[in-house]
């Protein structure tokens, strides 16, 4: 019986975790969709590199992305291999999650 | 030995001075290659303190300032970050304060030299309005030649030692090397460590290939220093005497310094990039086709790249997620709506970044007013950018068409050409007078009249636009992906070499020299 309550509870928990998850990443592209409407961001995966997000879309997604998870993003984190993909903003806004 | 540093003193050793590019290069190349491998990183070093010493002598000691400077502050931050005895966010702000302590005494000596009196002279003519007496004795300091650029590489060096994207150098010869790296030293570009190290340090024998790759692009930029640049030099210093000019005139002025000024700054690139390349090391490009732009802020991503680039990483992104400015974004949300919050930090940021570039430029109110002009375009485009893309969808005008193509190029060089007058005006009025006499006083007879009066005969202007269209034939190319370099390397010797022969042929031939011609008259050098 405890065995089947702490199985039960881990897979509430991984639950919950995975709908944080899929919710961060839905607010996420949310986010971005609405500063870059003409931008498919479930596929692109070079979207600084290739010059298709500026330097003026990300300061404007850094300040919503700040508003919405309460998040310190640093200038140190303004590089391109945080900005280049949803599922690299989406690690960057995790590890600062946690980082606060 | 008094005599010998008063000589070296004298010694043009500008870019596009033969000295430099058929003397101190060849001489420091065998040098080189004798050498053993050890050795040469301080063979460099001195060939470097020669090359600085040529232009501004024992202000040298600026630049060892800065390098000690910048070497010491980056161990200390180092230090601060290994300590395991403090807290996170206490060390952060530990190292937070030695950096932007480092910053302000690497700026004190360029404030100090470069601006005092503008800010003297300013502050006398703000007491005036006040009615308060304030005196200022002009100090007309020397300058020590690059210290704008050595100086933000010295704010580069730090800021990421202190974001860890960097490890602090331990060895202070690197350092020092970092920032007197001599092809370097005049007009850029602004480098940063992490980069440059990695071949500057390694000091490899040169190469057949890097000594042909290096005085090949070395030959190409003394094609657009000597052959255009010069050319136009003597007509836009008459033009911009300062006197009212007819708006043909003015119109002339414009597009000559457009030229002059882009020519002469992307050959002295190409100069040094090649120069550098010689020794093995690799320096950033400054420039990418910039009249191929599509508006003012793509202009700026291919114009002077490194400075760009400099204020969006050390000026552009610390301003705009800045605390204070976060919190004002929020409550502008609350306030306005997220459509007018999005636009505050970038443009609030955009701001200090063309206050800076304009101000980096030198102690002149026209430098300012030029970075605030851009200032203005790009606010301008990141407001309205879509509604013009909108408008072209609803005219059916594709994006690529060629027509679309040739009415932004006109309307960026028109845009570039106003900015570019401001800044080789003497005053902001005088500048300001000449654009307004485009629109208001333009007359075709005088300009065809007045062109035979400014310094250059029929002869100058053939060679100068002869030269503009082959320089216009391989940005196009290079816009295409096409690179003529490579594909002669693969054509046969002979070919190469006729090559070659014809491109030297007509650098000598075609360059101006002679009475009217100023090694000297680098327009970067003087930033």
């Amino acid at each position: 019986m405890t065995i089947c309550k702490g199985v039960l509870n881990s897979n509430v928990l991984f639950y919950k975790k995975l709908k944080m998850e899929v919710d961060m990443r839905d607010q996420i592209l949310e986010i971005l969709t609405e500063q870059r409407p003409d931008v498919d961001f479930n596929s692109e995966t070079s979207l600084v590199t290739n010059g298709i997000l500026e330097s003026f879309d990300i300061v404007s997604i850094v300040a919503e992305l700040d508003d919405t998870f309460d998040i310190e993003i640093s200038p140190k984190e303004l590089v391109a291999e945080n900005f280049d993909s949803l599922d690299a903003i989406e690690a960057m806004v995790e590890r600062l999650s946690e980082e606060e | 030995m008094m005599a010998f540093w008063s000589i070296l003193a004298n010694f043009d050793l500008t870019y596009p001075s033969w000295k430099f590019f058929a003397l101190f290069l060849p001489v420091l190349a065998v040098l080189w290659q004798l050498s053993p491998a050890k050795w040469r990183r301080m063979l460099l070093l001195a060939a470097d303190m020669v090359f600085f010493w040529s232009f501004s002598g024992i202000l040298v000691v600026f630049l060892l300032y800065s390098s000690l400077l910048s070497f010491g502050i980056g161990l200390w931050l180092k230090k601060v970050g290994q300590r395991t005895d403090l807290k996170r966010k206490i060390k952060g702000k530990l190292k937070k304060k030695i950096l932007i302590a480092g910053i302000l005494l690497l700026l004190m000596p360029l404030i100090g030299l470069k601006y005092m009196d503008f800010i003297g002279l300013n502050l006398v003519r703000l007491s005036h309005l006040f009615h308060v007496g304030f005196d200022w004795k002009i100090l007309n300091l020397a300058v020590p030649v690059g210290i704008s650029y050595f100086t933000l590489e010295g704010i580069s060096y730090l800021t990421d030692v202190y974001r860890e994207s960097i490890e602090a150098e331990d060895d202070f010869l690197s350092i020092f090397l970092f920032f007197s790296f001599f092809p370097k030293l005049l007009e850029g570009p602004i480098t940063r460590y992490g980069e440059l190290s990695e071949t500057l340090n390694v000091a490899k024998p040169i190469s057949g290939e890097n000594l042909a790759k290096g005085y090949q692009r070395i030959l190409w930029g003394l094609f657009k220093k000597l052959v255009i640049a010069d050319h136009l030099a003597p007509a836009v210093d008459i033009l911009f005497q300062g006197n009212v000019l007819d708006g043909s005139l003015s119109l002339a002025a414009g597009v000559f310094f457009v030229f002059q000024q882009y020519m002469d700054f992307s050959g002295s690139i190409d100069i040094v990039i090649g120069a550098a390349g010689i020794f093995g090391v690799k320096l950033n490009e400054n420039f990418r086709q910039p009249f191929f732009a599509k508006n003012v802020s793509d202009f700026w991503r291919r114009w002077h790249i490194t400075l760009g680039t400099w204020l969006k990483d050390y000026v552009f992104y610390p301003v705009s997620v800045s605390k204070g400015l976060m919190k004002l974004t929020k409550r502008v949300k609350q306030l306005f709506g997220q459509n007018v919050s999005r636009l505050l930090a970038p443009s609030a940021a955009l701001f200090c970044v063309w206050l800076c570039n304009g101000l980096w430029h030198g102690p002149r109110w026209t430098y300012i007013a030029y970075g605030l002009y851009h200032f203005s375009w790009i606010f301008l485009e990141n407001l309205f950018g879509d509604s013009f893309s909108r408008f072209y969808k609803f005219i059916k005008l594709s994006e690529s068409s060629l027509a679309l193509r040739i009415f932004r190029g006109i309307k960026l060089f028109l845009i570039v050409m106003v900015g570019e007058m401001i800044f080789r005006a003497d005053s902001l009025s005088f500048g300001l007078t000449l654009i307004w006499q485009i629109f208001t006083n333009f007359h075709w007879k005088v300009l065809i009249d007045g062109l035979g009066l400014l310094g250059m005969d029929v002869w100058d202007y053939w060679t100068a636009a002869a030269g503009l269209i082959i320089v216009l034939i391989v940005s196009i190319l290079k816009e295409r992906g096409y690179s003529i370099r490579e594909k002669l390397m693969a054509c046969p010797v002979p070919v190469r070499f006729a090559f070659w022969y014809a491109a030297i042929f007509i650098v000598i031939v075609f360059g101006a020299y002679g009475s009217g011609y100023d090694a000297a008259g680098m327009i970067y050098a003087k930033f």
